[in-house]
């Protein structure tokens, strides 16, 4: 029985009167990649702002490694080990690639331990393009390297569960593969990750496991083989249902 | 509450009246003078720090302004008081004019510190400008009071300042229920949704600076009279502070506040004689004091507390209403709207959200734009609506060209919208949230408003029969006197469907008007729409909610990266490969492949 | 010829007092959105401060230096106290009432201290003046502009090589982004308002002995920091130090040739048509707004 890294319970989330999240539950478990898709405005962003400490949920119980981290803080649950590649990708546009990976390293310190300096030399491996561009200004990147960029960085905070939201904002197709290319690859080589995400298919086509998010609920949850085969699926995003094979 | 302040302004009266018979010396009359002079300064900033919420800290600067133009004329030009007072009003409305321009672009702590530094040159300039102002000695041997020609006795002096107080504050107060107080206090709470609904926020700015304006004016010239004597060192910025503490210690917003206000801190400084020195030390400590523990001020926190005590009905009787289709439906001769939009293209530095968009609501149609996030719907209906201006392309309604034009034009021409974060005016009561939404409809003037003339109280009855019609349209009849942030989310929506219906739209633009919604509310939601639709308004969403666009939609209309890549009637859409493609990631099989 | 290089000399110093000044709103600005409007009192607790150590006793050095953490202690509490609590509410100026406030207290209660009478704070650097180019000027003054200088590349060293420096930046960018590198944002707007609570002493310490130290000395400096900070741009240390510094010089030639009023006219309308023209500043970066 593989450990649980995340156990979200019955979360509850409200912005003012607005109820975004209503009762959602979902559990991660150590070297999984869970898939958590919808549509848009069906809460999964909210219940990830609530499950990382950007937005504290009104209501449930937010248990990471076991530790009941409801009302932590953001920045003390990356101590922790749970690290989030947020919507938009949040990069600091003035500052050049090497700082943005140097302030996703600040909770060890930045770069000064030898530690470090091997987790940012495994990372450049894995995105070549950075690499060619360190001292550019993350600003000028196009969308995709930003996007690559920000995994860096939260893989430079060498976290235990890595949480990725709407990876695909604003890329082509083609990019969005590659990097769901990176993540399973991240993922065979044991890192557990979370993934928030719009384009289903996409999501579902590496996960082990997935939910599936709706009004604020989850509506469904199993393998993501399972899922990507159901018609059910399909017609909560479009309202139609899957041809017959 | 409208009893109350009736009350209130006889027990002003009566005091006004009591006083001189009462003291009994002529310093006690001169400090109560003093007090009403106040008393007219802090009226007049309670409009624009109270109503339209925009802090000013110069008040001095307009104060002195008032004071030394009083002064010059009446000293080298032989004016008497009333015609001076005048005079240094309109030289003080023109200035207030002025500072009202900043608020084009800087808001807060900006305009704040704008304020500040023109209390400081207003200041500079008395000190600098000798042969006009005296320079630091000023003005003295102002001539005694005097009307016409003929001396003003003290107490008939009195008479004057009682006079113009109590009709400082009741103009200030019909203004507040007016649709000119009624559309400042909206563009203080949510300027995006005021400017949607045809508040022209600017001009309503410029109005509260020249009423802050012209009061401090007519102060100004009264206070040299008083005195006999005005100097540099009269209107620094500790003044300017002071008087801000009248208004927020009185009450910001209500209508006596600033008039008790001015009375404690007219007082406290004599009984602050002995210990003058921590004079400045208790303004200081007073305005702490009611930032933290008293922010709505001595009258906000009484009014505040009663009505917890004794809470006004909530409801509203349904048959005060206008019927809504009465309010909404276009005249039979009128067509129904359309709304065509060319090519439009928006960039934001080097991102181009919108490319070439081109889409056309049908006229009487309910029309849907979906899209994956980050496709532009957002982008392509701030545009619209005239808060993003298009860098290429155009759309009209109807015929008339609307691109370029600001928000609040666009609005007017005939196009409402909802927002995707509710952008409710959320101090004010749901019926006052759809009675801005009429404000369009209102014709009466200033000076009406002002004098509460029998026209203006029709219209007045009239916009508030209409807006309880609609809100018994959309089923919100009962919380008519709530306040709007204390509705339940799923009927803030409603009340801001019904506060842009009151506009009498040609078309209705409403945003994720679902996201947030339980199922049941959608359900309703839908039904509100068709019945929108019945009464002729054309209707495009902006929408993810799959069955309610199949259930109420016309013409889907699809947006991805910026661009139109699919638009027809909804069973087609939803085949549409591209459509799947953009929404689900790649085409089923494909998916089922890598499974 | 001597008068305008007098002009240009004490211009610069009294610009480096400014742009000390300008230099701490920048700093509040960048971390919070929001300022210390008693910030120009620093320059009081410092200068007083330093006075009345020396009186009891301490060695000059050591009075100066309790003065300037007096300063960042100050700046420190105020944080906490009076703005922290007002910063969720979108474009408030409730912490700009709560810090004027705070202010009037703090300068009214000096005032009652010092009876209203201005003190020496003695300096080696007024002990003699010396000449340049016929103009006459103290050591003290040509320190000051040297000082403003050595705190913006002070400044900037500290945000490009050190860890707590990096964090300030992310934090200016966007707090959520800051907090998801583990970066306490409270922590780190504390400390920001503490800097500028240092700079403003450190000036305050620094003119003291030029124009010794009194209860109203901040109040004007204060408003022309902010002044400066808006037309340099609020957003750029390095814009907001050089406005400072050409601020201090148009006004000493402005108050030469002209008068003392003229430089207060000039210098807030210059102020006034900058946000209009240029809302964020000469140097400064656009803020965009989202509907």
């Amino acid at each position: 029985m593989r450990d649980i890294l995340l156990d979200i319970q019955s979360m509850e989330l409200r912005y003012g009167a607005a109820v975004a999240v209503r009762d959602i539950s979902l559990q991660v478990k150590r070297g999984q990649l869970v898939a958590v898709i919808g549509n848009n405005g069906a809460g999964k962003s909210s219940m990830v702002k609530g499950a990382t400490g950007l937005v504290a949920p009104s209501g449930g119980k937010v248990l990471f490694r076991g530790a009941d981290t409801t009302r932590m803080s953001a920045n003390a649950k990356v101590k922790q080990g749970l690290v989030m590649v947020p919507e938009g990708r949040l990069i600091f546009p003035d500052q050049s690639v090497e700082d943005n990976l140097i302030l996703g390293a600040y909770v060890h310190g930045g770069l000064r331990g030898a530690k470090a300096r091997a987790t940012r030399e495994k990372v450049l491996d894995l995105f070549p393009r950075l690499k060619e561009r360190l001292g550019q200004q993350a600003g000028s990147m196009s969308g995709g390297e930003q996007q690559m960029l920000a995994i860096a960085r939260g893989l430079m905070a060498e976290p235990e569960l890595l949480i990725i939201d709407e990876l695909s904002l604003g890329l082509a197709p083609k990019i969005v593969d590659q990097l769901m290319g990176v993540l399973a690859a991240l993922n065979r080589a044991g890192l557990t990750i979370l993934l928030v995400e719009q384009l289903a298919s996409y999501a579902l086509a590496i996960a082990d496991h997935a939910y599936v998010i709706a009004n604020g609920r989850v509506a469904r949850s199993g393998p993501s083989a399972d899922l990507a085969r159901d018609p059910e699926v399909m017609e909560a995003f479009l309202g139609r249902k899957k041809p017959a094979a | 509450m409208r009893h109350l302040t009736l009350l209130g302004f006889l027990a002003l009266a009566a005091i006004l009246v009591a006083v001189p018979l009462a003291s009994s010396n002529e310093y006690e009359l001169r400090l109560f003078m003093l007090f009403l002079i106040y008393g007219i300064i802090a009226v007049g900033l309670n409009v624009l720090v109270g109503l339209t919420g925009l802090v000013s800290l110069g008040q001095a600067g307009l104060f002195a302004l008032g004071s030394y133009t009083g002064a010059i004329l009446a000293t080298r030009a032989g004016f008497d008081m009333i015609s001076a007072s005048l005079v240094a009003a309109l030289v003080a409305g023109l200035f207030g004019v002025l500072l009202a321009y900043p608020t084009v672009r800087v808001r807060g702590v900006y305009l704040a510190v704008v304020t500040i530094a023109f209390g400081l040159i207003v200041e500079n300039v008395a000190i600098e400008w000798q042969s006009l102002t005296g320079g630091t000695t000023g003005i003295t041997s102002i001539p005694s009071p005097n009307v016409f020609g003929m001396r003003l006795s003290g107490y008939a002096f009195y008479c004057v300042l009682a006079v113009f107080l109590f009709l400082a504050t009741a103009a200030a107060h019909n203004l507040k229920v007016s649709r000119y107080g009624r559309a400042m206090r909206a563009v203080s709470q949510s300027e995006i949704a005021a400017r949607a609904l045809g508040v022209d926020a600017t001009g309503l700015r410029t109005l509260a600076f020249v009423a802050a304006a012209v009061t401090a004016g007519l102060a100004g010239t009264f206070y040299a009279f008083l005195n006999s004597y005005i100097s540099p060192d009269i209107f620094t910025f500790s003044d300017s502070v002071r008087f801000l503490l009248m208004v927020i210690l009185g009450g910001a917003a209500s209508t006596f506040g600033p008039v008790l206000g001015a009375y404690i801190l007219t007082y406290l400084p004599e009984y602050l004689q002995e210990f003058a020195v921590w004079q400045k030390f208790a303004y200081g400590a007073l305005l702490l004091v009611v930032m933290f523990v008293m922010p709505r001020g001595i009258m906000g926190s009484l009014a505040y507390g009663l009505k917890r005590l004794r809470p006004a009905p909530r409801a509203v009787a349904a048959c005060e209403g206008l019927p809504a289709d009465g309010t909404l439906r276009r005249e039979a001769r009128e067509q129904k709207s359309e709304l065509v939009a060319r090519d439009l293209t928006v960039r934001f530095g080097g991102l181009t959200a919108l490319n070439k968009a081109s889409l056309r609501v049908k006229p009487g149609e309910v029309h849907a734009l979906i899209g994956p996030n980050g496709a532009g719907k957002s982008t392509f209906v701030n545009t619209i609506s005239g808060f993003y201006q298009p860098t290429e392309g155009a759309f009209e309604l109807d015929g008339i060209q609307l691109a370029g034009k600001r928000s609040h034009e666009i609005a007017r021409v005939g196009l409402s919208r909802t927002f995707q974060n509710t952008e409710l005016f959320s101090d004010m009561s749901v019926l006052e949230n759809v009675m801005v939404g009429y404000q369009q409809r209102l014709g009466y003037g200033l000076v009406s408003a002002l004098l509460r003339t029998s026209d203006m109280r029709r219209q007045e009855s009239e916009c508030r029969r209409a807006a309880i019609g609609l809100l018994t349209f959309v089923g919100l009849e009962d919380y008519a006197n709530e306040e709007a942030r204390f509705l339940p989310f799923g009927l803030q929506r409603r009340l801001e469907i019904a506060r842009a219906l009151a506009a009498r739209p040609r078309l209705l633009l409403l945003d994720e008007p679902a996201a947030g919604l339980t199922t049941q509310e959608i359900d309703e939601l839908e039904v509100m729409i068709r019945r929108i639709a019945a009464l002729g308004v054309s209707v495009l969403l902006i929408e993810h909610h799959v069955e309610l666009i199949m259930a109420v939609a016309d013409t889907v209309t699809v947006l991805d990266y910026g661009q139109v890549i699919a638009s027809d009637t909804p069973s087609v859409v939803q085949d549409d490969p591209r459509v799947i493609e953009a929404y689900f990631g790649t085409s089923l099989d494909h998916a089922k492949a890598e499974a | 010829m001597t008068t305008v290089v007098q002009y240009l000399l004490s211009g610069l110093a009294i610009g480096g007092i400014y742009a000390l000044v300008a230099l701490g709103f920048h700093i509040m600005w960048s971390s919070a959105k929001a300022v210390n409007f008693a910030h120009g009192d620093t320059l009081m607790i410092g200068g007083l401060l330093a006075v009345y150590l020396l009186a009891a006793g301490l060695p000059l050095g050591l009075a100066c230096l309790v003065a300037i953490l007096a300063g960042g202690l100050f700046g420190l509490v105020l944080e906490r106290v009076a703005v922290r609590p007002f910063l969720g509410q979108q474009g408030s100026v409730g912490w700009m009432l709560t810090t004027i406030a705070v202010g009037i207290m703090v300068e009214s209660f000096a005032t009652i201290q010092t009876q209203g009478y201005a003190r020496p704070l003695p300096s080696p650097g007024i002990a003699s003046s010396v000449h340049i180019l016929g103009a006459g000027v103290y050591p003290q003054e040509l320190v000051i502009p040297l000082v403003a200088l050595i705190a913006m590349f002070g400044l900037r060293a500290l945000q490009r090589h050190t860890l707590v420096g990096r964090a300030m930046r992310a934090v200016a960018h966007n707090k959520n982004a800051a907090a998801l590198m583990g970066i306490n944002v409270n922590f780190v707007v504390a400390f920001s308002f503490a800097l500028a609570g240092l700079l403003g002493a450190a000036a305050g310490v620094l003119v003291a002995p030029v124009v010794q130290a009194s209860a109203a000395m901040g109040v004007l400096p204060g408003l022309k920091g902010f002044a400066v900070a808006i037309i340099g741009g609020i957003t750029s240390a390095p814009g907001v130090v050089i406005t400072g510094l050409a601020y201090g010089v148009m006004e000493k030639f402005v108050e030469g040739y002209i008068s003392t009023a003229a430089r207060e006219i000039i210098g807030f309308s210059l102020m006034i048509l900058t946000l209009l023209v240029f809302p964020q500043g000469l140097f400064g970066k656009r803020e965009v707004m989202k509907v």
